[in-house]
């Protein structure tokens, strides 16, 4: 009698559950080429500590592509297809959540905005949840036009992450414009994106020397991102304004508002484990 | 609600070019401008891709198609190591600007070890005096590159007791006479700002780009202001251009001789303004991107439609992959038009007079709260292969609808 009770119990439990999403998260680097972008772009602690939030911490997949190409480019957007699509097929994930920082934000976006340009694109926006989209830069920055600044260009020698390249070109202000206004979805006034799309702002750097926050994620970067804060507003992460950043999808948090003592969030704080900032991502997951 | 098939072409692409040939916001190609030019080199897409996406009945979508105002409160100059040493003026109108040094290296042109300028061998003069502490902040070419932005660049902030007006920054040690130096001025939160407005960023070859060009102080312009203009192309090549300034329009025809770029670049109009307040001189650089797109392919003006799709005409000269899509519209309680769905399709076209389908998504007419007759509008031609808007209606331009229920 016991066993008959037990056996309708778990048919009972079986048929109401629905059945179970698999749910997966990718990790969408920014601006550069990157071959090992789990140690070079967003480091171990940061990626394992996020990946905790998914049902199976297993489930998830850090891109590798070369993001110093435009967006459309098949080594940028098409190898994030293929990347994605890989991942998607091989683990028969439904549920996907994309986690894009920096110019990262772009590439997505170009997916979503661009779905009848690869016959990838549909596949991959269908298992799409959402997108946390950590400082996009949605509108461009003004750094990249000073880097582009003279009448010819200054061919470089060494950009650590490949700025100069076709991805600091697009992502210059009035460029960014163009795109946006013509290729792109999600900024005011163009139609929406097809998913959530939602933002976390970088506010501030600090760079204090006596305070230990300031050496989350290196002091050295600190000090420069600081300078880098002359050529943008009073609200910026030293590389993006808050303006970009909050220009395509809806605000989910300024870094403030959220992080660990209302620490700001730098361009560099931004994709490590500063601030508890990996345990807000993987909370939301 | 369900959609009738149409019957009928109703005020068609092509009515809209006859309206909207002189609009400065037209993007439509006519059928004696269309080019024929080799199929592109790198891989492309075969396979016809429809997508639908719900659009909020509540989204404001922008009248404004394709403008750009640039705000510029900076400018640079370009100059060589004999000059610097020699000592090169200044205009600094705002206290506390900051001016950064960066060695340029050109093509075939390598930049030698010792090119970048110590912040401790700058040193600032103002009436022929040297200013003691000139600067309350130093960054160094290493300092800065860890940014991983500026490369072969310092930049030093003129202390605020300085204050502002014409200096002269000289560097002490010996530079390479010849090496090209930008340096570029940053005058963060001056009230003088180069305001530059262009209507449109998208151009079809031949066209005429138009911007408005300004100094402001605060909001009022700066009378007498004089502005250059040259185009650079995303190669880096500047090119000298043929233009007229009227009132504070820069006015140009785009040049036929315009570098080829990869497709999805774009070029540059620079604009260096230059002012007086006074006895003060005022200089700004700016730029407006633009896209110039040589006319593949055009909308023929026939259009027809039923409850599942849209067939458009099109006329295509070079082959290529092209996407039409179009922004479904139904009416609320209220009678007010809202947007329904955003419906895309691509195809890859040989030349030649074409009819392809732009599919809608019946689901998500169905799950709509707005009601027919449905309309469809914002009909707008992409080349995707070359990665060229070529033609575009405008989404409150009401002869640019197709009803697709009466």
């Amino acid at each position: 009698m016991k066993k008959i009770v037990l056996s309708i119990m778990l048919c009972s439990v079986l048929l109401a559950t629905p059945a179970m999403a698999t749910q997966g998260l990718a990790f969408i680097h920014g601006t550069g080429n990157q071959t090992d972008a789990y140690s070079d772009y967003w480091t171990g602690s940061f990626v394992n500590s996020v990946r905790q939030g998914l049902n199976d911490p297993n489930k998830y997949t850090v891109i590798n592509c070369d993001f110093d190409q435009f967006m459309w480019d098949s080594q940028a957007a098409g190898c994030l297809a293929n990347q994605l699509t890989s991942f998607i097929t091989n683990q028969n994930i439904t549920e996907l959540v994309l986690l894009t920082h920096s110019n990262g934000g772009n590439i997505v976006r170009w997916v979503l905005s661009n779905p009848t340009y690869d016959s990838r694109y549909p596949n991959i926006i269908s298992k799409v949840s959402k997108v946390i989209a950590i400082a996009p830069s949605s509108l461009g920055t003004p750094l990249a036009d000073a880097v582009n600044q003279g009448s010819v260009f200054e061919t470089s020698l060494g950009w650590l992450l490949g700025y100069g390249s076709d991805a600091v070109s697009q992502q210059q202000v009035s460029w960014m414009n163009y795109y946006n206004q013509n290729w792109l979805h999600g900024t005011s006034g163009r139609p929406s994106l097809p998913v959530i799309f939602k933002t976390i702002v970088g506010s501030d750097v600090e760079s204090a020397f006596w305070d230990g926050d300031s050496y989350c994620a290196g002091y050295q970067y600190q000090v420069a991102l600081e300078t880098t804060q002359n050529w943008l507003d009073s609200c910026s992460d030293g590389f993006l304004n808050c303006s970009s950043q909050t220009g395509a999808g809806t605000q989910w948090f300024i870094d403030k508002q959220r992080t660990r003592d209302s620490e700001p969030l730098s361009h560099q704080q931004s994709r490590r484990d500063c601030f508890n900032l990996d345990l807000i991502i993987k909370n939301d997951i | 609600m369900k959609l009738s098939t149409i019957t009928k072409t109703i005020l068609t692409t092509a009515s809209l070019l006859c309206v909207n040939q002189f609009s400065a916001a037209a993007l439509i190609p006519t059928h004696d401008s269309l080019v024929t030019v080799p199929v592109v080199s790198h891989q492309v897409e075969r396979t016809s891709v429809h997508f639908s996406q719900p659009i909020a009945a509540s989204q404001q979508l922008s009248s404004a198609i394709d403008s750009y105002t640039g705000i510029s409160d900076e400018y640079w100059i370009e100059v060589s190591g004999k000059q610097l040493n020699q000592g090169i003026d200044l205009d600094v109108n705002h206290p506390q600007a900051l001016i950064r040094l960066s060695a340029k290296q050109t093509k075939g042109a390598w930049l030698p070890d010792d090119h970048a300028i110590d912040p401790q061998d700058l040193s600032l003069f103002k009436n022929q005096r040297s200013i003691a502490n000139a600067f309350s902040q130093k960054v160094t070419r290493e300092q800065l590159a860890t940014a991983s932005i500026f490369p072969n660049s310092s930049a030093v902030k003129i202390a605020k007791k300085a204050g502002v007006g014409k200096f002269k920054l000289k560097v002490s040690k010996t530079l390479k006479s010849n090496q090209r130096y930008l340096i570029n001025v940053k005058e963060k939160g001056s009230a003088y700002q180069q305001v530059l407005f262009s209507e449109r960023q998208s151009y079809l070859a031949g066209q005429t780009i138009t911007v408005r060009a300004a100094i402001n102080y605060r909001e009022r312009p700066l009378k007498n202001t004089k502005h250059m203009a040259f185009i650079k192309s995303p190669t880096g090549i500047s090119q000298a251009i043929d233009y007229q300034t009227e009132q504070g329009k820069i006015r140009l025809a785009i040049p036929n001789d315009l570098p080829a770029t990869k497709p999805g670049q774009l070029y540059e109009l620079h604009i260096s303004s230059q002012g007086r307040d006074g006895s003060s001189s005022i200089k700004r650089n700016g730029k407006v991107a633009f896209a110039v797109a040589q006319p593949t392919a055009r909308m023929t003006g026939n259009v027809t439609a039923n409850n599942q799709s849209a067939q458009i005409g099109l006329e295509v000269a070079s082959e290529g992959r092209y996407e039409v899509s179009g922004i479904v519209f139904g009416y609320n309680k209220n009678k007010v038009l809202m947007p329904i769905m955003l419906s895309a399709s691509a195809h890859y076209l040989q030349a030649g007079i074409q009819q392809v389908t732009l599919n809608f998504d019946p689901e998500i007419l169905k799950s709509s709260s707005l009601i027919g007759p449905y309309q469809l509008r914002s009909l707008k031609l992409t080349d995707q292969s070359r990665m060229a808007v070529l033609h575009r209606n405008h989404v409150k331009q009401s002869n640019a609808i197709t009803q697709l229920n009466k």
